[in-house]
């Protein structure tokens, strides 16, 4: 029986929802999603092929070419954030945002469903924050039922990613009617805090977190100021007079460090355990599709809780995977003694709160330009290359948003398509994530290597992606968090332009302006929650872990 | 409230001093460093606008007291555990420190090759030929297969960058050295 008190709960927020639609939801919405559709299904540009003009959608050309990308390097071992990189660089080549901002987000999107694969099949995290998952779906496949596991898991993956992609859409409007009292002095503020706010949860240390995100802002200071219009600390090198180019900056920072990670500790899939996957992948599969349907409010609720800390400055998918297990393993009957042992509601929860993360994810990216995790603080970097300036203009019906209402389709058409295929061929699949991590190192370095120039097409971009390769590295080793660098650089020339305006139109006065006190109330009670949520799930990681060595050690 | 042991066991594990030699200290003192630059750098190359000054003053003022802090933390040594890292983790090292430490010289090694090379000759003949010799020699993979490899790296550089974007190529200093113009610039022309 469901529970009397969230039911109602869920009742009421669903009446305000509708309450707000009513109110904020026009004609230019719905044109600009007819719109959004239109230029990323449409059938408007012509290909000549043996003499006859067939009608193409590039932008559903380059996404159905992007999905292998995806399949393939998210099963990689630590693939998918240096193959992120690589899409972005590339990406950066078309003029299109329709073309680029789907292909990127549905990279996104299709690179997370793979990550059940090595996680069930191998006990190996395809993502850190696959982990959860292992818990449960191992056990499973090692009791002979993996292609059980799967079948669940990519069926709440499915149902979680389209919840995750309808509660960005639902947010839109309410976001467009609250970012019309913004000016300067609130996006100031915002840049500010979104850097702040980042440093601060990221590392789950205060210092070294602020001291990253100070580090970023120098870097993105360097070069020509806008504002002034004169150079700062170019050291007289001619390259540093644009500044500093985010690519190689990230392609060293984090693509780089990456792929050192599985070099250094270089530890290759027994052969047998996978001779052995490959037998079981596909048995049972549609049985565990039904179980999975047969939990639909453990699915609705994990997927909310992926929307709600995805939603959440700089948390990211993995304390979502960890709360939606913890709350399964409290709400679900009987789950205290059956969870960890290979019960399957064990796989549902945390696989639902995973691809849900991405809808929630984008909404303070696009919104308010504060990346809802690591990557996403890259894909940040990515839409003011291309032009594409986060925050009002992307909920404005005349500006950008049918782009971002394509984004919610890309999310949901991407959980439609590569679910079938990872389904089929997952067996397959995990010889990928197999490959000896030292085999793999060298295709990775190289393709990095390629984005890293070919972004700007200037060698000196080699040198900085050095530089920057042992600064992230550096960072890695000794903990210190590199998101921060990233999302300071992005946002140093934003936040300069900001604060310029704001102090030159309000003065002083921007303090006392009501957004103003409302968006640093809201922020700093954000990233309290943000804390406190990352403490509590590194808390219970740290202890279901700490039972599982334990039993194992036992057994 | 009483500990746990495993509480006692981190806290420590956090008091205890570390060497000034240890990688710990010296990372962090290079990390603090560089800040350290920086900061100077912006603080002594303002612009002459009141407007450009207002970022490097706000950051320098924010980094300031928070570097003395670290700096603080760092020289008492006391060796700092692991903290919550949720966006970001350290590396993860198993059982043979020295194996790994030699494999990360190694891979920081092979990259600074890589780049040599490619200034040297180029993308299309240093990236295969990298690729390649990384796979024959390191990972002691079959002759055929780095071939291979490096054969999809050339299929790669002159599919997508040659024929679909068309890209412009420096002139690698090889080249420039025998007065030889890059023959990869002229060769091919976008086709799609």
């Amino acid at each position: 029986m469901v529970n009397r008190i969230p039911l109602t709960i869920g009742i009421v927020f669903l009446a305000v929802f509708v309450w707000g639609y009513v109110i904020t939801v026009d004609r230019a919405f719905f044109d600009a999603a007819a719109d959004g559709a239109n230029r990323l299904f449409g059938l408007h540009d012509h290909v000549s092929l043996f003499g006859l003009s067939i009608p193409v959608s590039w932008p559903m050309i380059a996404f159905v070419l992007m999905i292998p990308i995806a399949i393939i390097s998210g099963l990689m071992p630590g693939g998918g954030l240096p193959f992120l990189v690589v899409v972005l660089a590339f990406a950066t080549e078309i003029d299109n945002p329709f073309i680029a901002l789907p292909v990127v987000i549905g990279y996104m999107a299709a690179n997370d469903l793979t990550e059940p694969i090595p996680s069930i099949l191998l006990g190996i995290p395809g993502a850190r924050s696959s982990q959860a998952t292992i818990l449960d779906g191992y056990p499973l496949a090692r009791q002979g039922y993996a292609g059980y596991a799967l079948g669940a898991s990519y069926t709440s993956s499915l149902i979680g990613g389209i919840i995750g992609g309808f509660a960005l859409l639902a947010v839109l409007p309410f976001a467009r009617e609250l970012l019309r009292h913004f000016g300067s002095a609130e996006f100031f503020l915002l840049a500010l805090l979104g850097i702040c706010a980042v440093a601060i949860v990221s590392a789950g240390a205060f210092v070294k977190g602020m001291l990253t995100a100070c580090l970023g802002l120098f870097i993105g200071m360097i070069g020509f100021v806008n504002i002034a219009s004169e150079t700062r600390a170019t050291f007289g090198i001619d390259y540093l007079y644009d500044g500093i180019n985010i690519v190689p900056v990230v392609v060293g920072l984090f693509a780089i460090p990456e792929i050192a990670d599985l070099v250094i500790s270089n530890t290759p899939v027994a052969k047998e355990r996978l001779s052995e996957m490959l037998k079981e992948g596909n048995r049972d599969v549609a049985r565990g599709m039904r179980e999975a349907l047969r939990h639909k409010w453990l699915i609705t609720r994990s997927s909310l809780i992926g929307v709600f800390i995805g939603a959440m400055p700089g948390l990211g998918p993995t304390p979502a995977h960890w709360l939606a297990y913890a709350q399964a393993r409290q709400t679900e009957k009987g789950a205290v003694e059956t969870f960890g042992t290979g019960d399957i509601r064990g796989v549902i929860a945390p696989e639902s709160s995973n691809n849900s993360t991405d809808g929630g994810v984008l909404m303070p990216t696009l919104i308010f330009a504060i990346p809802g995790s690591g990557p996403m603080a890259i894909v940040l970097g990515f839409l003011y290359i291309v032009g594409v300036q986060p925050g009002p203009a992307m909920v404005n019906p005349e500006l950008h948003l049918n782009l971002t209402l394509s984004l919610v389709y890309v999310i949901v058409l991407a959980n439609i398509l590569v679910v079938p295929i990872v389904l089929r061929f997952s067996p397959l699949l995990t010889k990928v994530a197999a490959v000896p991590p030292l085999v793999l190192a060298p295709l990775v370095l190289g393709i990095v290597t390629l984005a890293a120039f070919q972004a700007n097409l200037d060698i000196s971009d080699l040198t900085v992606m050095i530089v920057f390769a042992a600064l992230g590295m550096f960072m890695k080793a000794y903990a210190w968090p590199r998101p921060p660098i990233l999302i300071a650089v992005v946002l140093a020339g934003p936040l300069e332009t900001f604060m310029s305006r704001a102090i030159q139109t309000e003065g002083i006065g921007m303090v006392t302006r009501i957004p103003f006190l409302a968006i640093l109330v809201v922020v700093v009670a954000a990233v309290f929650f943000s804390l406190r949520v990352q403490r509590g799930a590194q808390r219970l990681q740290e202890q279901t872990l700490a039972k599982e060595a334990a039993g194992g050690a036992e057994s | 409230m009483a500990q746990s042991p495993d509480d006692s066991r981190d806290n420590a594990q956090a008091q205890r001093r570390v060497s000034w030699r240890s990688p710990e200290v010296l990372g962090e003192l290079i990390l603090l460093g560089i800040i350290a630059v920086l900061a100077i750098v912006f603080v002594n190359d303002l612009t002459h606008r009141i407007e450009g000054r207002w970022l490097p003053f706000i950051t320098v003022a924010i980094a300031t007291p928070l570097w003395f802090i670290r700096l603080y933390t760092v020289l008492s040594r006391r060796k700092a555990i692991e903290q919550g890292m949720i966006m970001d983790l350290g590396f993860r090292l198993g059982e043979d420190p020295e194996g790994e430490k030699r494999r990360a010289a190694l891979y920081f090694g092979t990259i600074v090759v890589l780049v040599i090379l490619v200034w040297l000759i180029g993308f299309h003949i240093g990236l295969p030929l990298w690729v390649f010799a990384y796979l024959l020699f390191w990972t002691r993979a079959k002759w055929y297969y780095g071939l291979l490899a490096g054969l999809g790296f050339e299929a790669f550089i002159v599919g997508i960058l040659d024929l679909t974007l068309d890209i412009f190529w420096f002139e690698p200093l090889f080249f420039r050295w025998i007065g030889v113009a890059y023959p990869f610039s002229e060769m091919f022309t976008r086709i799609f």
